[in-house]
Formats: structure tokens, sequence, C-alpha cells
């Protein structure tokens, strides 16, 4: 399975303005099977916006993105949502939680919203473990802080086995401890055969990463190891 | 671990205050609809009701009681009373043209009695000529009362089989009329012979405050039909010019000044229940905008773990269609507790005939009420759900608002 981005142009209309910018300028990439990108890049530059057209969740101006050679963007709402729900985990910048479910009612949510096999409950927990809140399954998320916040999303994203994974800033409020988590978790997936993507400003990433990117004014470039 | 039906349920149970909120002001929605339109209909039942137990185009009575207002007392504003009239005014009446039937009715007053606290009005009516009366106490009693026989409204305190004493007389209870939501309901009827031996005894016993007559040579008042060729205002305007002593009255117009009452009551109620719904479907709507606003984060991580546009829309909705039909059922509930338990207060209080409708009529107001009401909560959130199935997810994702 491949996701590849073709030509990607992302225009955004400056509301009350008639001029507008472009956050993507014919962008091609490949996030291949088994491998971690990691994308740098200064704020405003696009990296988000590349992530969330990946994730399907945001069309691009022009231009492709091809799952085993079929344009995502070409499917309905439905069906998109489905390939959302079954390949792909978002780990998102900011915190997200439903609050009226419990920290492990929000990392299985991706999962039993679809009614997906299997024991669901103790895979969450079990990842809820690796990235050591296990303690807190039982907490409302309003009671947890931005780094257990941000460990339960990547809990959330992971918790289908997705095939992709997007990661924006996963390790914004992390300590080095947990930073260094996540990167070895998101490291295990991608030799475990996922694509990994992951949206950063953590000067060691390149240490868990196959290649790194820097985009710049909406335009890729490779930075040599 | 079951989220995926329960999501809704416990989004609502996770934010207490506004679904609580939010019940209340539908339950009130469906309060004012429920009760607002049981009561015109309870109103509009009892005057038809009023109408088919008086039964007649004409009433005629004694001049002097009609001048003196007491047959619209009797029959419209709960008041007992007594009046009477030289019974050969029948045959005089009977003589003219357009009369199709005519029988005669008597009315008094009783002392204290076993079944009330207040006297209570007895009617004695004929039941050989009588067309009025008979048809609705038929439905009670299907054989023709016997002497000493009363039949009672269904408001007094006494059943089948039991004695009531009226100037000393025991009368046997052999049957309790249906309700009418009029003041009948309080009334005593029982034949002509019988109300006559009453009357008799009130003059031995001296309680006859209805003066010195001799019950049989006297009537209260006379019910009257008009034939086909006639009009009842004609048979009317003919009775007043050459019957002297007497006053015709159509019941139409006796009971006109009651059904511009109701017509009044019920524009009232009509527009008191139009405001409290435009007010209150406002409010919804700003409610459900508000909520969505503060959620507004929440469905964006639906939509980015693959909640499709439908879906979502479809979970806001179950999250509405419970409040709906959770409040819609109290309000109609506690609007049917209030009218069945305070219908009697309420028809003392306007001052107009209330009765309400029968059990299906009721159980079919309810579902349209609820219905109404979950249509409306429905169409109030509409606009919210739509546009936040089109949120920008990718602008809340990064942090927008």
């Amino acid at each position: 399975m491949s996701l590849e981005a073709q030509s990607i142009t992302k225009e955004y209309k400056r509301k009350g303005k008639k001029s507008s910018f472009f956050a993507l300028k014919n962008t091609d990439l490949v996030l291949a099977d088994g491998e971690l990108t990691v994308l740098k890049g200064r704020s405003g530059s696009g990296k988000s916006t590349l992530l969330n057209i990946f994730a399907g969740l945001s069309k691009p101006t022009s231009g492709k993105i091809l799952l085993d050679g079929t344009d995502i963007y070409s499917l309905g709402d439905g069906p998109l949502s489905v390939l959302r729900n079954t390949l792909i985990g978002v780990i998102p910048q900011e915190h997200f939680a439903i609050h009226t479910l419990s920290v492990l009612q929000n990392v299985c949510l991706p999962s039993v919203l679809f009614h997906k096999d299997g024991d669901v409950e103790s895979r969450g927990f079990e990842l809820l473990k690796l990235l050591g809140i296990s303690e807190l399954a039982g907490s409302s998320p309003s009671e947890l802080s931005g780094g257990e916040l941000r460990r339960m999303s990547a809990a959330r994203a992971l918790i289908n086995n997705p095939r992709v994974i997007l990661a924006d800033e996963p390790t914004g409020d992390l300590d080095d401890e947990n930073t260094e988590l996540i990167f070895e978790l998101l490291r295990k997936k991608a030799c475990e055969g996922a694509s990994v993507l992951v949206v950063t400003h953590e000067n060691d990433a390149e240490k868990y990463a196959d290649r790194s990117l820097k985009i710049q004014n909406g335009t890729l470039e490779y930075i040599p190891f | 671990m079951k989220i995926d039906k329960s999501l809704p349920y416990k989004n609502l149970a996770g934010r207490p205050g506004r679904a609580i909120a939010l019940i209340l002001l539908t339950s009130l929605l469906s309060l004012t609809l429920f009760a607002g339109t049981l009561v015109i209909k309870s109103l509009r039942t009892g005057l038809f009701s009023l109408e088919s137990r008086l039964g007649a185009d004409l009433m005629i009575v004694p001049e002097e009681a009609y001048e003196q207002s007491q047959i619209e007392n009797i029959v419209l504003n709960g008041s007992i009373g007594e009046f009477y009239m030289d019974s050969e005014k029948t045959a005089e009446i009977a003589k003219l043209a357009g009369i199709q039937e005519m029988s005669s009715q008597f009315f008094l007053a009783s002392a204290n009695s076993g079944c009330c606290s207040v006297p209570v009005q007895i009617i004695g009516y004929d039941p050989e000529t009588d067309f009025s009366v008979s048809p609705w106490i038929k439905r009670s009693l299907a054989k023709e009362p016997q002497d000493m026989d009363v039949i009672i409204g269904s408001s007094l305190n006494a059943y089948v089989g039991d004695s009531l004493y009226f100037y000393g007389k025991e009368c046997h209870v052999a049957a309790k009329l249906e309700k009418t939501g009029t003041n009948f309901d309080t009334a005593v009827f029982t034949n002509s012979n019988t109300i006559k031996e009453l009357m008799r005894s009130a003059i031995n016993r001296n309680m006859n405050k209805f003066g010195d007559v001799d019950p049989d040579k006297v009537v209260s008042c006379l019910m009257v039909n008009v034939d086909k060729a006639h009009t009842a205002q004609q048979i009317r305007l003919d009775i007043n010019k050459n019957i002297e002593g007497v006053k015709a009255v159509q019941t139409r117009d006796l009971i006109a000044g009651v059904s511009e009452s109701l017509g009044g009551a019920a524009d009232l109620i009509g527009g008191l229940s139009a405001a409290i719904w435009i007010l209150g479907i406002g409010i919804l709507i700003l409610s459900f905008n508000l909520s969505v606003n503060g959620r507004i984060k929440e469905f964006a991580l639906l939509r980015m773990i693959g909640v499709s546009r439908k879906r979502l829309a479809s979970i806001i909705m179950e999250e509405t269609l419970i409040i709906g039909i959770v409040g819609a059922v109290i309000g109609s509930l506690t609007g049917l507790f209030v009218l069945v338990q305070f219908g009697t207060l309420i028809e003392n209080k306007l001052g107009l005939p209330f009765l309400l409708p029968g059990t299906w009529n009721l159980v079919l107001l309810a579902i349209i009420a609820i219905s109404v009401t979950v249509l409306s909560e429905v169409l109030s959130a509409a606009y919210s759900t739509l546009r936040i199935s089109r949120i920008d997810t990718t602008y809340i994702l990064r942090g927008g608002n």
C-alpha cells in the first residue's frame, strides 16, 4: 500500500479580502510502507496543511492523493470517512477529547464507533500502559495534563493499527523522556510496516526517521542527515 | 465497552445541566401545546354538552324568572332556584302553530341532603313527553324512573342504591349520570310525580320558600321544539306576543354569552400558547447553536477519527430526539395530570362549561402534542446540525473555533 501526493496545491482565500495565498505548491510526496518521514519547517510553512490533506480532511485545490492508485478525494464523504477510520491514524496538534467519555473510552472510540471486532478495551489499555498513563484509564480527559492528553491522542490514533500514521507535533507538551517514548513507538509502528509522517520541531527527530524533509513557502526539500 | 449507540446518551449524561434545561424547556412547550389545546377543546366539548343537555329550541319560563335571570343562573351559573307558572299556560302554548313537541320541567331547590354539603337543584321532568333530558338520562338508566327514584349528576357524592332524603322524603338513587362538564353535574333529576311529592312535603314542613303554590297546578319551565315549517325565532316572538306572564327564550341565545366568553378564553389561551411557543422555539434554536459551538472540538475529533458528515448529523439528531421525546412526554403527562386533577377548579375559575374529551381523544391529543413538539425540536436543531456537519475540520484541528 502506498499513499502518494501528486502535484498538490492548496490555496487559501484570505477572509474579507480578495487576495489568497498558497500553503502548498505542486508538492509531490510518497509515504511508503515501513518508512518514518520527519517533516520540518517554520510555522505557517504548510506542514499541517500537507498532513491534513494526506488525512483526507482537507481537499487540495489541485493535485491528487493516491491510495494504491485511487484518488481518495474522488471518494464520497462516506467512503472517505471509512478509509480515514480504518487506514489512517491522526495525532492532532491540539488536544481533542470527548469529555463525557473516560480516557480509555476515548482511546477506543475509533474502534467501538465502527463495531470493530476483537478485545478493543485490552488493546486500548495496553496502549495506555505503553505510553505510561494506564492508571488514568478511568479518568475524565478534563483531569489530564497537556502531556497526558497528548499521549492519550497518540493511543487513540494507534488503536485501529492504522497503515498510515500522521502526527502533527506529537511531542509538543512532552518532556524528553516522553518525547523519546512517543518517537520510539512511532518508529516501532514504522518497523511493523506503517507509513509514518511526523510534523515536528524536535531536533532529535531525525534519529528515528528514515528521511527528513523541510517545507518552505509551500515547497518541499530533502534534508540530508 | 459499548459506546457506538450510547454516545448520544453519554453526551447528554455528561452535561446534565444542559440536558435538564433543554428537557425542561421542551416540557414547557409540550405542556403549553397539550394543555392549551386540551383546555380549548374541553371548553368546546363543554359548550356542546350544554347545548345537547338543553336539547330544545325554546325554553319558556315565567316572565319574572326571566327578568331576574333565574333561568340563566340555574342553567349557566350553577345557582339553585325555583320559580313556577300556571300549568294552564301549557295548553295555551300548545295551541300555537309551529310547536312540534313540548314538555314541562319543575325546579326545586333542596334543603341539605345526605349527598351534599350544600343544597342542590332538583329538576323534575315528565318521562312520557320529555325529549331534552331523557335521551341523556337513558344512557345511564335504561328503564323509566319510578316514583321516588332520583338520577344524580356525576359530581354528587352518592351512588346507585343509596338513599337520599329531600324534605324528609326518602329517594332511591336509580342511576348516576355521566359527566357533562356543566352545572347539571351537580343536579338531581326525577320524574314529575316525585318532585311534586317533594314540593308537597316542603309545604307540609313549612319549608316552602317558593311560596304557596299547588304542585299539581304549576310547572317551572316548558321545553319546546319547533317544527320545520317555522323558525325558533318566529315561535319565540309569537309566544312573547300572545301569551301573558311567560317569556320564551331561544336556548341558542341563552348560551350565546357562554359561547362568546368561550371564544374570548380560547383566543387568550391560544395567544398565550403561541407567544410561549415562539419564545421557546427561539430559545431552543439559540441553545442548540450555543451548545454546538461549545462542542465544536468534539465534532472535529469525530470527523478526524472517521465519522462521516451524515453520521455526525445523526449523533446530534439522536441527542435532540432523546431530549425532545423525554421533554415532550413529561410535558404532556404533566398537562394531563394538571387538567384531570384541577379540571373542576379551572371550570369554576373560568365560569364556563368544561368537559375533558374521552380517553382515546386524550391519547390522540397527547400523541399529536408530543409529535409536534419533537418535530419542532428537530427543526430547531436542524440549522446547528447542518452547520456542524459542514465544519472545516482542519481549521478546528489547527486550533481555530
